[in-house]
C-alpha cells in the first residue's frame, strides 16, 4: 500500500469546519493539517467514498487524532466494502485482514491507553475475519502486558479471546498467569485471571479434588511467601467459595491462618505484633461461621480496629455489630 | 516542591485553580489537538470544577450559552424515520448527514448547562423526544450501551465498546431529560435487560468489572446507574455488604500490618488515606471520588464507615498542585483537568455539598430541579 500523500485527495472539496463562533470556550488551535484531513474526511464519508484513499486518509487521522470515534468507524466500513468486494477469495480476505491486524498492532503500541483500540479488534475478528486465530493475538497480548501488567483493558481483552476462541487448554493459561504471578505475587489482574481460568474449567467438567487440592497448596505457597498481600487471601476465599464446601474448607484453613497470627494472645487482648491482617481477617469470618466461635471472631476484629488495621475501624465495629 | 504542600489547604491556593481552569476553558495550544473530537469533557470538569468555586458560575459564562448550545444538533436516521438528538464534543464534528453525537458528550454537554443554568435551553430548545431516542438506539441487545452511532444508518456502531460507563451515561441523559419511573425510562430504553447487564458484572465479593475483576470506576458507574433508576434493591444483601467492604479496603493505609508491603512495587506510604481502584494500585485523586460516591450510595450513614477526613488530608496535600493549581492523579504526574475535577468532587463530596450520582454540586441539581 502506497504512503500517504495529499495530493491524492487534490479534486475533493474541504468540508469547512465550523469555527470561529462568538465566545468560544476551549478554543484548541488545531493546525492547517488538522483542518485539512478532516475537511477531505467528512466529504468523503457523505459520499460513501470507500477507495484506497479514503482508508489511507483514516490511517493517517488515526495518527494524529486516535480517539476521533467516527474515523474508526468509517475505516471500518471501508474495509468491510473491501471484504465484500473479496468475498470469492478466501486468501486475499485472510491477507486484508492480517494487514489490517499488523497496522492495529502498530496503533496499539503507540496508543496503550486508547480504548477504541479493542473494541475495534474484536469487530474485525468476529464479524470480518475469515480465520482468525489466537496465536494471532498472543505477541501484542504479550507486549502490552510486558508494558504494564495490570492494564485492565489488556486483562480483559484476553479473557474475551479465551471465550471467543473457545480455548480449551487451560494448563497453559494456568502457567502463563503463574509466571506473571512470579514475577509479581502483587498482581491482582493475574489472581483475577487463574479465577477465571478455573471458572471456565469448572464450567466444563467439574473440577476434580486432586485439582482443587493442588491449588489451595499453590495458594498457601504464595501466602507464605508474602503473608500481608491481599490478592492470595481475596483469591484463597473466592476459590473456597466457588468450587468447595465453603464452610467445612474454610474451617479446615483455620491452622494455616493461624501461622501468621499468635492467635491466642489476640484472644487475650495483649495484641502481639503479627504477620498479616488479611490472615487475622480470614479468622475473624471463619469463627463467624459458627455460634460457639463467634466470640473468638469479635476478638479478632477488635484487634484490626485497634491495631492491625486501624484506618478501617469504623469497618471492623461495624463487623462486631453485625455478629451481635 | 512537594514540601511546599504540607500546610496549604485549598483556600490558600484558589487563585492558583481558578487561573488552571480558566486556562482549560481559554484559547488551547495545538499539542491539545487531539482532544478535538472530545473537548465537551474538559469544558464540563472545568465548569463543574468553577461551579465548586465560585457561587455565580452562571452569570460569570452566560455570554458562553450560545456557544455551548450550538453543540446540540438533531438528526433525521433514515430507516426509522426517527429523530434523534444529543451532543457533538467539537463544532468541528458538525457536518450535515454524517451523525457524530456522542453519549459522553451529550452528557457532559446537558450537565455544562445545568450547571450554567440555563433554563431556556431545557424548557425551549432541547427536543426531549428525539434526545431519548438517541439514546435508545445506542443500546444493545444485551441489555448495554455503545456510546455512538454508525454516521451514515444509525445503528449501533460496530467499533465500539459497551460497558457499564455507557450504562450510565444513558440512563443519566435519560434522567436529565425527566425519566423517573421504570415506565419512563422503559419507554426508549428496556430496562430488564439492562438490569441483567449490570447484575453480569457483579464479581464474586463484591464490586463491578468485567469478567469478575472489580473496579472502582465500573463500580460506581453501576450503583449510579441503579440508583437513578431507583433500582438499589435489585442487589443482595450479601453483595451490598460485600462490596461496601470492598470499597472500604480500597482506602489505603500505612499503619498496622498494612506497611509490611516493601516488596510491593505499588506500595507507597504516601498515599495513606487515599483510595486506589483496584486491589494493590497506587492511590489516584479520581479513584477518592468514585469510591465515596459508591459508598455514599449504599449507605446513608457512609461517613461513619469509612475515614473520610484523611482522604481529604491525603488529596490537599498529596494530589493538590499548589504551584500550578489543580490536582494531579497521585503526586508523580502534573496536575490534569480530569483529576482536578474529580478532585474537587470527592471533597465537595466529603462536604456534603455534592450530587455524586450526576456529578455536579447540589446547588445546581436543586436550581434546576434534578
Amino acid at each position: 500500500m502506497s504512503d500517504f500523500n495529499v495530493e491524492d485527495y487534490s479534486d475533493v472539496t474541504l468540508s469547512p469546519l465550523t469555527s470561529d463562533v462568538e465566545n468560544e470556550l476551549c478554543k484548541i488551535m488545531y493546525t492547517e493539517e488538522y483542518k485539512q484531513l478532516m475537511g477531505i474526511a467528512f466529504t468523503l464519508m457523505k459520499q460513501d467514498e470507500f477507495s484506497d484513499r479514503a482508508f489511507q486518509l483514516t490511517s493517517k487521522i488515526i495518527d494524529i487524532a486516535p480517539a476521533f470515534y467516527t474515523i474508526w468507524n468509517y475505516r471500518y466500513k471501508i474495509l468491510d466494502d473491501k471484504v465484500t468486494s473479496c468475498r470469492e477469495n478466501d486468501d486475499a480476505r485472510i491477507n486484508l485482514l492480517n494487514d489490517e491486524l499488523d497496522w492495529l498492532d502498530e496503533v496499539t503500541l503507540n496508543n496503550p491507553k486508547n480504548y477504541q483500540i479493542w473494541s475495534y479488534r474484536q469487530s474485525l475478528l468476529t464479524n470480518l475475519h475469515p480465520s482468525p486465530s489466537i496465536k494471532r493475538e498472543l505477541p501484542i497480548l504479550q507486549l502490552m502486558i510486558d508494558d504494564d501488567s495490570k492494564n485492565y483493558h489488556v486483562w480483559s481483552y484476553r479473557k474475551w479471546c479465551i471465550i471467543f476462541f473457545k480455548i480449551t487448554d487451560f494448563n497453559k493459561e494456568l502457567e502463563y498467569t503463574n509466571s506473571l504471578i512470579d514475577s509479581d505475587i502483587y498482581n491482582n489482574s493475574a489472581w483475577n485471571h487463574r479465577m477465571f481460568i478455573f471458572k471456565s474449567i469448572n464450567q466444563s467438567e467439574k473440577l476434580d479434588q486432586s485439582i482443587i487440592n493442588g491449588e489451595v497448596d499453590y495458594i498457601k505457597g504464595k501466602i507464605e511467601t508474602v503473608p500481608q498481600n491481599i490478592s492470595p487471601w481475596n483469591y484463597l476465599r473466592g476459590f473456597l467459595h466457588n468450587f468447595c464446601h465453603e464452610t467445612t474448607a474454610v474451617s479446615d484453613l483455620i491452622p494455616f491462618a493461624e501461622k501468621f497470627v499468635n492467635i491466642e494472645e489476640i484472644q487475650n487482648q495483649q495484641l502481639p505484633d503479627i504477620e498479616s491482617s488479611y490472615a487475622l481477617e480470614f479468622l475473624a469470618e471463619a469463627f463467624s461461621l459458627d455460634d460457639s466461635t463467634k466470640q473468638r471472631a469479635v476478638e479478632c476484629y477488635k484487634g484490626l480496629a485497634t491495631k492491625y488495621d486501624p484506618i478501617r475501624e469504623n469497618l471492623w465495629n461495624h463487623k462486631i455489630e453485625l455478629l451481635k | 516542591m512537594a514540601q511546599k504542600r504540607v500546610n496549604m489547604s485549598l483556600e490558600d491556593n484558589l487563585t492558583k485553580h481558578v487561573k488552571f481552569l480558566q486556562f482549560h476553558l481559554s484559547l488551547l495550544p495545538s499539542r491539545y489537538e487531539s482532544y478535538e473530537v472530545n473537548k465537551f469533557a474538559i469544558v464540563f470538569y472545568a465548569i463543574v470544577s468553577l461551579s465548586v468555586i465560585y457561587q455565580d458560575v452562571s452569570e460569570k459564562y452566560q455570554s458562553n450559552l450560545g456557544w455551548v448550545r450550538s453543540h446540540y444538533t438533531s438528526y433525521q436516521v433514515e430507516e426509522s424515520r426517527k429523530k434523534i438528538s444529543g451532543f457533538v464534543g467539537s463544532l468541528s464534528a458538525i457536518v450535515p448527514d454524517v451523525i457524530s453525537i456522542t453519549l459522553p458528550n451529550t452528557l457532559f454537554g446537558l450537565l455544562t448547562l445545568t450547571t450554567l443554568h440555563d433554563r431556556e435551553f431545557f424548557e425551549k430548545i432541547l427536543d426531549t423526544e428525539s434526545l431519548c431516542n438517541f439514546v435508545g438506539k445506542c443500546q444493545l441487545t444485551d441489555g448495554s450501551f455503545v456510546s455512538f452511532l454508525d454516521y451514515k444508518d444509525g445503528s449501533p456502531s460496530a467499533v465500539d465498546s459497551h460497558d457499564l460507563r455507557f450504562c450510565y451515561i444513558a440512563v443519566a441523559i435519560l434522567y436529565i431529560a425527566g425519566c423517573r419511573s421504570e415506565k419512563d425510562f422503559n419507554k426508549y430504553i428496556n430496562v430488564d435487560n439492562l438490569l441483567k447487564f449490570i447484575k453480569s458484572q457483579e464479581c464474586d465479593f463484591g464490586g463491578f468489572g468485567q469478567y469478575g475483576e472489580p473496579h472502582a470506576g465500573y463500580t460506581s458507574c453501576a450503583l449510579s446507574t441503579l440508583a437513578l433508576l431507583q433500582k438499589n434493591e435489585t442487589l443482595t444483601t450479601d453483595f451490598k455488604e460485600n462490596t461496601i467492604e470492598w470499597l472500604l479496603q480500597r482506602q489505603l493505609s500505612k499503619l498496622g500490618c498494612q506497611k509490611c508491603q516493601e516488596s510491593n512495587e505499588y506500595y507507597d506510604e504516601n498515599d495513606h488515606g487515599g483510595f486506589q481502584g483496584r486491589e494493590n494500585k497506587y492511590a489516584d485523586t479520581c479513584y477518592a471520588f468514585w469510591c465515596l460516591n459508591s459508598l455514599q450510595i449504599l449507605r446513608k450513614d457512609w461517613k461513619k464507615l469509612c475515614n473520610a477526613d484523611l482522604t481529604k488530608k491525603y488529596i490537599l496535600k498529596r494530589t493538590q498542585c499548589t504551584l500550578t493549581g489543580g490536582f494531579s492523579k497521585n503526586d508523580a504526574d502534573d496536575a490534569d483537568i480530569y483529576h482536578t475535577c474529580l478532585g474537587f468532587a470527592a471533597l465537595e463530596l466529603i462536604e456534603g455539598n455534592f450530587n455524586g450520582v450526576l456529578c455536579i454540586t447540589k446547588d445546581s441539581t436543586e436550581q434546576m430541579g434534578l
